[in-house]
């Protein structure tokens, strides 16, 4: 595996400045070693996603929703995926991800941009992964294009005799959507395309954003004279990105897109149309609004403010003409989901540390009081010359910290921001948090109930 | 700017970065210390759970798996209340013994130290509950009037003998 490495590649200039001579020599010993490291590296990265692949195909586990056969050719090459094997896979990835990123400055950009792209093939060819999320877009696809339903006053339950109904989670059948009517809109002309087709076409979206996304952090970073590799290897190997996001065909992946559209386009000097993408990423998911206040203190700039109203009243509009004044309720969804708690959320962890059972009203309203302190400190911070970018990443992580309701993809939302960002602490507190998330999952490992 | 304006911008451009170093540590920490204890909470969770269906499994005598477990989360107690069908079939579809347990684990078992049965299909309210043994009868879990599908038969399969078993009533 070594031997196929390409060409050692010279340290990237933000890693190799500050060098001592002592490191300097150690990172000699390293190079001489980068190659054979990561190439067991990237082979533990392959092996770890095809075992969760494989053995998901074959379906009948806790960890995978019940779904079309859309992978079932697969199935015969795995086993039932247990916890105790999936858990062993995600450590096993994740501990080659955090090697990955140490040896980055010796991996060349083709190493790289191959093992993204192989990894993306081989999530995309299998099973939906660990969420019923894809079948609750596309049952609101079928109800409002399918039955004449608008998905924003009713929930999956009322086609309840429609093909999709039997896979939307259990919790989610009397929900009405929660996402921006952009994607609704998107995802309308997969509706008659039946349960599989829109299931591939869900797919095929979620690897069209990936794509764009990594290609739009590669264009950041270098721009920004960070090391584009790195930022790619950074976003695009995560394993809550590739195995959680991209594993269940998520539409956080169109989210972070129109994001890194935004910062694409400011630093081409287009903040109108870039002001645009960030309403336009608000309207699939509407966390994405949070780039807003800052890019516009960041850039000052009329184009950014006018860009903005611009593309939000247009949306307004459309989201008005198609779904009525819920299609337009952006607030009501966000409160809605506020009060939803998970057990992996770190407010509920903090609960169970001093003595509570959970999370209680009042500790809704003080993780709300510091989340805005946080962006309030934000603001100023921007308004006084901090990178408008690198503060948009601080607060969707604050965002993703100090909600009750904390699933795996929510905690990717900084990262393409994080890569694209001198303030490398962003980065750090990103990776640090995710690491704390897996961790959390790990009890399985040490008792297995039967 | 100013020469003097630019350093002074500087120095508190970096207190404020040593703050927001400092609050970040301490956050993390706090998250840090809260992942490992809940870690360790699931833990004992998942073993305190996993010797109670030993426990039930070796009292009542049967390999059942549909077991349902009223099991206390919050690391405050370890009374817990696990219930599984006296004859083979689908959940709660026959009468249900039903084994309180407490205190801590011994070679994945704990001690189970009375209990009750559970007619079919209903749920576990003292109205519903017959035939309390141990600390169950101390306690008065049941109700007053025994239901039509009581079978006080099932009781006799106890095993009085076997590991920690329930003291019948």
């Amino acid at each position: 595996m070594s031997s196929a490495l390409p060409a050692v590649e010279q340290p990237s200039t933000q890693h190799g400045r500050l060098g001592s001579q002592s490191r300097a020599g150690g990172d000699s010993r390293l190079a001489r070693w980068a190659p054979l490291l990561a190439g067991v590296c990237t082979a533990v990265l392959l092996a770890a996603t095809l075992e969760v692949v494989l053995d998901g195909a074959t379906g009948h586990s806790p960890l995978i929703p019940k779904s079309p056969q859309i992978a079932g050719w697969l199935g015969a090459l795995g086993a039932r995926l247990s916890f105790q094997v999936f858990l062993v896979a995600l450590l096993a990835f994740t501990a080659a991800y955090a090697g990955m990123l140490g040896l980055s400055r010796w991996l060349s950009a083709r190493w790289v941009l191959g093992l993204v792209a192989v990894l993306h093939l081989i999530v995309f060819v299998g099973p939906i992964l660990f969420s019923t999320d894809v079948f609750s877009y596309i049952a609101y696809a079928r109800m409002g294009v399918e039955h004449g339903i608008n998905p924003y006053l009713h929930g999956p339950s009322a086609i309840i005799h429609d093909p999709v109904y039997r896979y939307v989670g259990q919790s989610w059948k009397h929900v009405q959507t929660a996402y921006g009517p952009l994607y609704t809109l998107i995802s309308y002309p997969l509706a008659p395309l039946g349960v599989t087709g829109a299931l591939w076409g869900m797919k095929l979206m979620g690897l069209a954003a990936s794509a764009g996304t990594l290609a739009l952090t590669w264009r950041c970073a270098r721009i920004r004279g960070l090391s584009p590799s790195f930022a790619v290897l950074a976003v695009g190997v995560n394993p809550l990105y590739i195995l959680y996001g991209f594993g269940g065909a998520h539409n956080d992946l169109i989210l972070m897109l129109a994001m890194m559209a935004a910062v694409s386009l400011t630093l081409a000097g287009r903040d109108a149309p870039a002001a645009a993408a960030v309403v336009g990423g608000m309207l699939v998911k509407a966390t994405g609004a949070v780039l807003l206040p800052f890019m516009i203190l960041g850039r000052r700039q009329v184009g950014a403010i006018v860009g903005g109203a611009g593309a939000m009243l247009g949306a307004a509009v459309v989201a008005y003409t198609v779904f009525g004044v819920h299609g337009v309720d952006l607030i009501a969804a966000l409160n809605r989901n506020a009060a939803f708690v998970s057990t992996d959320s770190f407010p509920t962890e903090i609960a169970h540390l001093f003595g509570k059972p959970g999370v209680f009203p009042i500790d809704h309203t003080l993780l709300k009081a510091a989340l805005v302190v946080i962006v309030l400190h934000l603001m100023w911070r921007t308004w006084r010359g901090y990178d408008w970018v690198a503060a948009s990443g601080w607060t969707l992580l604050a965002i993703s910290v100090t909600s009750t309701w904390l699933l795996a993809w929510y905690i990717v939302w900084s990262l393409p921001l994080a890569v694209v960002t001198r303030d490398r602490r962003l980065l750090a507190a990103t990776l640090a948090i995710q690491a704390l998330f897996i961790a959390h999952q790990v009890s399985p490992l040490f008792v297995q109930v039967r | 700017m100013s020469d003097s304006s630019t350093v002074q911008g500087m120095s508190e451009s970096s207190r404020v970065r040593r703050i927001e170093a400092v609050v970040l540590v301490l956050i993390f920490l706090l998250l840090a210390v809260a992942t490992v204890a809940d870690v360790r909470q699931r833990v004992n969770n998942d073993h305190r759970l996993l010797a109670d269906l030993n426990t039930w499994r070796a009292v009542s005598g049967h390999e059942y798996h549909n077991l349902s477990i009223e099991q206390n989360k919050d690391g405050r107690g370890t009374r817990e209340v696990v219930c599984g069908n006296t004859a083979p079939g689908a959940p709660k579809v026959h009468v249900r013994l039903c084994l309180i347990m407490s205190g801590p684990t011994h070679d994945v078992r704990r001690a189970a130290h009375g209990g009750y049965y559970l007619p079919p299909l209903l749920d576990d309210v003292r109205t519903h509950r017959y035939a309390c043994f141990g600390s169950a009868k101390r306690s008065q879990l049941c109700g007053e009037a025994a239901p039509a599908t009581r079978k006080v038969s099932v009781t006799e399969r106890l095993d009085p003998g076997g590991p920690r078993s329930a003291k019948r009533g």
